[in-house]
C-alpha cells in the first residue's frame, strides 16, 4: 500500500490525522514527519494538531503556511519566541540564525533559556526545543553572525525574513537587502515597554542614525518581547497568507505602560 | 507674543516619563525641532532620538515649525 492511501486510512472520520498515526506512518513508509504532513495537507488531511488553528486559517491556508520558509534572525528575546509560534502555528521551514550563546541576564525573557541552557549557542538548543513540539517542521540552525551583505545567498529560499535583532545598524541593512532581493521583511524592536514594528519597508526613517535605542538603560522585559514576538508572528503569517493588513508603507508602535498601539506613515 | 507660535508636541515611548503625551506649547518663531527638544527637556542622552513626525511627515531636527503644528517625538528603539 502506497503512504496516500495509508494516510486516508488512518485519518479520523472528521479528517483529522493524530500525531500517533503521523508516527507510524513516517515509520512505515521511511519518510520523514515533514514529508508525511505534506501528504496529508496535499489529500486535505489535517493534523490534529492543527485542529484548534480552525477557522482562523483554513485547510489550504494551512498547506500554504506549511510550504512557507521562514528565516528568523537573531534568537535572543524577540528570535525565541517568534521560531515557537510559527512553529506551532505550523509554518513548515525554519532557518535560524544567532552567534550567541545563553547567559543568565538572558533568563528574564529569552524562550528556552533555562538553567540548563546557559553557556550554550542559542540556535542549538531553540532548533532541539522546537523539534520537541512540531517534528514536522523542517528546522536549519546557523551558528553564525548574519551579515546582510554578504550572507543573503544563505536565505535565497527563504519566503519571509523576520528581524529579530537587537542592532539597528544590521537592521537597515537587512531591510536594504531584502527589499533588494524582493523578499518579505518583518520589522520589530522593543526597549521597556515599548515596541515599533514595520513590514515590507526599509528602515531608514526610523533609524537616521546607527547606534543603540532606548533599550540600552530601558532593557527588555518579558511582556514586551512576547507581545512583540507576537507581532511579528502575526505579520509573517498575513504575509505568507496574503490576508488583512500588514504595516507596509507605516509603522506600528505599541505602549504597555499606557495601553496604546498606535499605526503612523513610514 | 507677535513673535510666538503656537504647536502641539506629541511624545511617545520613554519620552512621556515625567513629561507629557500630548500638549500646546508656544515658541518663538524660527524655532526648530531641535530647539523644542532642549525645551521639552526630554532626556535624549539616555534616548536617543529616533523618529521625528511634523503634522505626520517625517521630518529631522533643523525643520522650523509653524504655528498650527504638531510635533510627535519617538525615541529610538532598537532591541531585541
Amino acid at each position: 500500500m502506497e503512504a496516500k492511501s495509508y494516510l486516508r486510512q488512518c485519518s479520523r472520520a472528521d479528517g483529522m490525522l493524530t500525531l500517533k498515526d503521523q508516527r507510524s506512518t513516517a515509520a512505515k513508509f521511511s519518510l520523514s514527519m515533514h514529508k508525511v504532513e505534506a501528504l496529508a495537507l496535499e489529500l486535505g488531511i489535517l493534523p490534529l494538531r492543527h485542529q484548534r488553528n480552525q477557522h482562523t486559517l483554513s485547510l489550504k491556508q494551512q498547506r500554504k503556511l506549511f510550504e512557507s520558509h521562514v528565516a528568523i534572525i537573531g534568537c535572543g528575546g524577540l528570535g525565541g519566541h517568534v521560531a515557537e509560534i510559527l512553529t506551532r502555528i505550523g509554518t513548515g521551514r525554519l532557518s535560524l540564525f544567532d552567534f550567541d550563546h545563553f547567559e543568565e541576564h538572558n533568563l528574564n525573557r529569552q524562550n528556552f533559556s533555562t538553567l540548563a541552557s546557559l553557556g550554550k549557542n542559542k540556535v542549538t538548543v531553540v532548533k532541539e526545543a522546537l523539534e520537541q513540539i512540531n517534528p514536522s517542521v523542517r528546522i536549519e540552525g546557523f551558528v553564525h553572525r548574519f551579515n546582510p551583505l554578504s550572507d543573503m545567498s544563505m536565505i535565497s529560499n527563504c519566503t519571509v525574513v523576520i528581524d529579530a535583532l537587537d542592532n539597528p545598524e544590521i537592521k537597515v541593512q537587512l531591510a536594504k537587502a531584502c527589499k533588494t532581493k524582493n523578499k518579505s521583511f518583518v520589522h520589530g524592536a522593543i526597549a521597556g515597554m515599548h515596541g515599533q514594528f514595520s513590514t515590507n519597508n526599509t528602515l531608514e526613517k526610523l533609524y537616521p542614525e546607527g547606534g543603540r535605542g532606548a533599550e540600552l538603560y530601558s532593557g527588555n522585559p518579558a511582556f514586551t518581547v512576547t507581545l512583540a514576538a507576537s507581532i511579528l508572528a502575526a505579520e509573517t503569517v498575513k504575509s505568507i497568507l496574503g490576508i488583512g493588513e500588514v504595516l507596509e508603507n507605516s509603522f506600528m508602535v505599541t505602549d504597555l505602560l499606557h495601553n496604546e498601539f498606535e499605526t503612523l506613515p513610514l | 507674543m507677535e513673535n510666538a507660535i503656537e504647536v502641539t508636541v506629541k511624545l511617545f515611548a520613554q519620552y512621556r516619563e515625567g513629561h507629557f503625551k500630548a500638549e500646546p506649547r508656544v515658541y518663538p518663531k524660527g524655532t526648530t525641532v531641535e530647539g523644542v527638544i532642549i525645551e521639552t527637556g526630554i532626556p535624549v542622552e539616555q534616548f536617543p532620538i529616533g523618529v521625528i513626525m511634523i503634522n505626520g511627515r517625517h521630518m529631522d531636527e533643523s525643520y522650523v515649525i509653524e504655528h498650527g503644528d504638531t510635533v510627535s517625538l519617538f525615541p529610538k528603539v532598537g532591541g531585541g
